[in-house]
């Protein structure tokens, strides 16, 4: 059966029938190579600092001290 | 949508407030709340060890043939798909890497979520706006 055969009688399904039709679809595509979105062995890189907690504020208290005009002399 | 940078812990200030998401994560029978950290610098979307086994996803070593590097460390990672709905948008399929640790927050990177969602931040309001990508 081709798409243009089956279009008709998937458009008269209700709405959250199609969502579920397109979620059943999407994971079956998942798997396909054609749009892996990961690359085996390959390296991918996290670039942020995590947990830095309490660096933010030491950053803003040192410009505050060097925006003071005794630390700008 | 429009959320507020939020700490995790009373010990912390605006300082440390950064743009974190609640979302739900549904993998196949398994429905979980969650909070994401939306992070521009990751290049991809990283789930810690325990928020797979909540979702009763099934680690398989031979499978965690992805690597991911850079200040975590370096740690092997399998790939993982989940459905995801933030607020009332409709649900996307978010591709996550899921690592073997827990020290590693839920971080929604570049692919995908950035590839499913526009973001927009507002760090002096302490809001950041997410909607779904322009069709």
């Amino acid at each position: 059966m081709s798409l243009t055969e089956l279009l008709p009688s998937i458009r008269q399904l209700p709405v959250l029938d199609k969502i579920r039709l397109i979620r059943i679809l999407a994971e079956e595509l998942d798997v396909e190579a054609n749009i892996f979105p990961f690359e085996p062995y390959k390296i991918y890189y996290l670039a942020t600092p995590y947990d830095m907690f309490g660096a933010g504020k030491a950053l803003m208290d040192a410009l505050r001290t060097t925006d003071t005009p005794a630390a700008a002399e | 949508m429009r959320f507020k940078y939020s700490t995790t812990d009373p010990s912390q200030d605006e300082f440390d407030s950064l743009p974190r998401l609640p979302l739900v994560l549904q993998f196949g029978s398994q429905s979980i709340e969650v909070v994401g950290l939306v992070d521009s610098a990751a290049t991809v979307n990283v789930l810690p060890y325990d928020v797979g086994l909540r979702l009763e996803a099934s680690w398989d070593d031979g499978k965690a043939n992805i690597r991911l590097a850079g200040t975590l460390g370096n740690l092997n990672a399998m790939p993982l798909f989940v459905t995801a709905q933030v607020g009332q948008f409709a649900p996307v399929r978010l591709a996550f890497v899921w690592v073997k640790s827990n020290e590693v927050p839920l971080i929604l990177g570049q692919t995908n979520f950035f590839m499913e969602f526009d973001v927009c931040f507002y760090r002096s309001q302490l809001e950041f706006e997410v909607k779904p990508k322009s069709r």
